[in-house]
């Protein structure tokens, strides 16, 4: 084989389930596989697809012909955005700070080369999400533009040629930004020389350019559609100026989607240049950069000089387990990042909403309503609570990767005189206490604010807090069924694990099936508002106990029979 | 303290790791356990550890049987896994700690082992700093400070002395024997031939999952005289 074919294979293996991962639960793969095909990845695209469309049909009614592909380039920037946002972390990770470079800096292999190969893999291994949301908003521009009669017809088959090149290849030139951004910083900065730093240092990043961009939108008179279409075609979206020069490879892919053959040829040109600048790129810096890296915080730490004093004290199996797992999950970056750090950035979502409804002052109405006890707004608001809850309890993976996170030293939960439905529930509580407490928290300060009486907010506290027992459990059950113990480093251990998908899924059937059970019941009359918001409590107390009792008896066989 | 009856072990119902394997390790025993690479070494250390299930037979570990007493088993052992990267984000009086809460080792024996066993190892100023700042040898001597803390009766070490210097392989040889001396077991696995020929009562034999040899060391060298372990082991192993 190829030798840079052969390092593709080996760079990309990480992020890829392992043989024995693959064997274990086929059938579980599958069903739950199409599950969230049809549950999020479905839903996404076409909320992606109709808002491009959504956005096209207004350019094209507005007589905007000139910016007709505006709205695309505004999805596709964004697209782009997360792509730069989160692909740093995989990029440092993937170039610096994989294992697999002790085996591969002594061959005599160019740097240009593992570059090459570990610039592919990590394409690839972004490329599926991406793949789809890039689809579903050029279908939804080709619907908008191509086949809205009247004013229509600008599609030809030079759009088809950009539609299957910008979906393939959408990703280069963000990841190639990653990659230069990174080769050029690891190569001059000695303080970023350190796996610690780096992986802090991005999530921060993360988090400030998610502020930038709600900041960027500039909603401070709240969202209306006809002026933001106006905006567009007169090109004063400051937003979509900046990254129109930054993500230069999106107008060109946009003007190709609108039928310019030449914008098709520059958009294939500014590709291969960028692989072409990162390859250069590497070809100088790379080396010298990798070779003086650091493993992590810690490493290389010298001894100290002095004992600090020996501190001794005793704890229960649970309470010593819940602090092992605690101090792990804050100490190591990637987990600080994904499964805790994640918990604090939803009140920046929660400011953009309330800035995009601020024209319509629908939460105004309906907040006014709640404050009034309307039944109907106190069961939306129920309801609301229950799935916030379990939605963010299984983003945060906590659960869902509880049993993955072991890795390599999962042998340690089997020869340890440890019960393993106790190793579990330490797992388990620390999933509860890290979500439940920022919900608790959040919950509290929102029905503060909206001056909701104290009643409904203990039950909303009590509600949501068994959701997040129910969610906890049934992530780690879902962990538990095949768990990913081979993986490189931490970041890999979340990436590639896709329990978190499968989880959510679920989560997602349930809080629908509840959210339309309670609403039927309600509309037909059948109860008063207070005895469904007794049964959906009663729901998820039953719900919780079920899945305690499934990972208790079926999560700790699964944990007994999988050998490692 | 250790019996290991007609015990088979079968990984994906197709690689046969140990055939019907029988040995035994009695009080004030300290037996090596050799083998070529890929012998089932680590297997049976697994399985005597309760990490891995067996097919076939009995494991008894001080009277428990290993998987159906498998807590008590385990809490009776002082287990010492091949890979010492073990939680590397805690500190290593943190780790110690934990280990201590597990075994339920109560706070002052606790203080008692640790300050004797890390001055013995020289780790005494280490031990607040996070594993990842150790070198493998120190995360090594700390896997056997953590694996000792709770006295227990029966060692089982897989590769103990790997990565270690010479002053603690010396120090870990003459616990190994003092352990022993005062009428506990101590079962371990090791490649130096020369660590087992000076340390060792016994020697179990292994090669693809099948027992070649099961005795004293004077025993084997009577049988095969003028030879030293290394040449009968490479005879026995079919490597000469």
């Amino acid at each position: 084989m190829n030798i840079f074919l052969q390092l593709i294979k080996i760079t990309g293996s990480s992020v890829e389930p392992s043989v024995d991962e693959k064997k274990r639960s086929k059938a579980f793969g599958v069903i739950m596989g199409i599950l969230v095909f049809f549950l999020i990845f479905i839903p996404v695209s076409f909320f992606v697809g109709f808002m491009v469309y959504a956005l096209t049909n207004g350019l094209v009614t507005l007589g905007g012909e000139d910016s007709v592909s505006a709205g695309l380039s505004l999805m596709l920037h964004i697209v782009a955005l997360f792509s730069v946002v989160f692909g740093f972390s995989v990029v440092m990770s993937v170039f610096y700070f994989s294992s697999d470079l002790n085996y591969l800096l002594p061959l005599p292999i160019s740097p240009m080369k593992i570059v090459g190969a570990k610039l592919a893999s990590t394409m690839l291994s972004e490329n599926v999400m991406e793949c789809i949301l890039v689809f579903s908003a050029l279908v939804g521009f080709m619907i908008g533009y191509g086949f809205n009669p009247p004013v229509g017809g600008g599609i030809n088959a030079v759009s088809f040629i950009a539609a299957v090149f910008g979906v393939l290849t959408f990703p280069v030139v963000p990841i190639c930004y990653c990659a230069a951004v990174c080769l050029i910083v690891m190569y001059f900065s000695k303080f970023l020389k350190n796996k610690d730093r780096v992986s802090k240092l991005t999530a921060f990043s993360t988090i400030a350019i998610l502020i930038v961009l709600v900041l960027a939108l500039n909603l401070s008179n709240g969202f209306e559609t006809d002026v933001f279409v106006q905006q567009l075609i007169n090109n004063d979206v400051s937003l979509v100026k900046v990254l129109d020069k930054i993500f230069f490879n999106v107008p060109l892919l946009s003007k190709a989607m609108a039928g310019s053959f030449v914008a098709l040829l520059l958009y294939i040109v500014v590709n291969a240049a960028s692989v072409g600048i990162v390859l250069l790129l590497a070809s100088k810096l790379y080396l010298k950069a990798v070779i003086s890296l650091n493993g992590g915080e810690g490493a290389g730490a010298k001894e100290k000089s002095e004992s600090a004093g020996i501190r001794v004290k005793e704890s229960s199996h649970l309470i010593t387990y819940f602090k092992k797992e605690l101090k792990i999950l804050v100490r190591t970056p990637a987990y600080l990042s994904n499964c805790v750090g994640i918990n604090l950035i939803w009140p920046i979502f929660i400011y953009l909403f309330i800035m995009l409804q601020r024209q319509s002052n629908f939460l105004g109405d309906y907040i006014e309503k709640l404050q009034n006890g309307d039944q109907e707004t106190v069961l939306y608001a129920t309801l609301l609570v229950f799935g916030i809850s379990v939605i963010l309890t299984s983003l945060n993976c906590l659960a869902s990767s509880a049993v993955t996170r072991e890795g390599k030293h999962f042998d340690v939960m089997k020869y340890l005189p440890v019960d393993l439905m106790t190793q579990l529930n330490a797992k388990a509580l620390v999933s509860i206490v890290i979500s439940g407490s920022g919900l608790v928290v959040y919950i509290i300060t929102a029905f503060a604010i909206l001056e909701l009486n104290a009643t409904f907010t203990i039950y909303c506290v009590i509600l949501s807090l068994l959701a997040v027992l129910y969610s906890t459990y049934l992530g780690i059950y879902i962990d538990t069924m095949n768990p990913k113990l081979v993986w490189e480093d931490e970041v890999n251990a979340l990436r590639g694990n896709y329990h978190v998908f499968y989880n959510m899924a679920l989560e997602l059937i349930v809080t629908a099936l509840v959210c339309a059970v309670s609403i039927g019941i309600f509309k037909l009359g059948f109860l008063p508002v207070y005895f469904i918001q007794s049964l959906i409590l009663l729901l998820a107390a039953f719900l919780s106990m079920q899945f305690y009792r499934v990972v208790k008896n079926k999560g700790v066989r699964n944990l007994k029979a999988l050998e490692f | 303290m250790i019996e290991f009856k007609a015990v088979s072990k079968t990984y994906n119902g197709k690689v046969k790791a140990l055939d019907n394997m029988n040995f035994t390790v009695g009080e004030g025993e300290l037996v090596g356990f050799i083998g070529p690479n890929g012998s089932g070494k680590t297997t049976t250390i697994k399985l005597l550890s309760g990490v891995l299930t067996p097919d076939k037979g009995t494991i008894l570990v001080n009277g428990f049987d290993v998987n159906k007493e498998p807590l008590k088993a385990k809490a009776s052992i002082g287990y010492i896994a091949d890979n010492p990267d073990v939680f590397l984000r805690l500190k290593g009086i943190e780790f110690l700690n934990f280990i201590g809460d597990v075994y339920k080792t109560p706070a002052d024996e606790r203080k008692k082992t640790i300050d004797e066993l890390a001055e013995r190892f020289e780790l005494q100023n280490a031990l607040n700093s996070q594993i990842l700042s150790y070198s493998h040898g120190m995360r090594q001597k700390l896997m056997v400070i953590a694996a000792l803390m709770h006295k227990p009766k029966v060692w089982i070490l897989d590769e103990p002395m790997t990565g270690l210097d010479p002053k603690s392989s010396f120090e870990l040889k003459a616990l190994m024997r003092e352990h022993t001396q005062a009428g506990n077991s101590v079962f371990f696995s090791t490649h130096v031939l020369e660590v087992a020929e000076k340390l060792c009562d016994k020697v179990v034999i292994i090669k693809k999952g099948h027992k070649l040899y099961d005795g004293t060391l004077a025993e084997l060298e009577k049988r095969n005289k003028d030879k030293n372990l290394e040449d009968i082991f490479l005879e026995l192993t079919g490597k000469k």
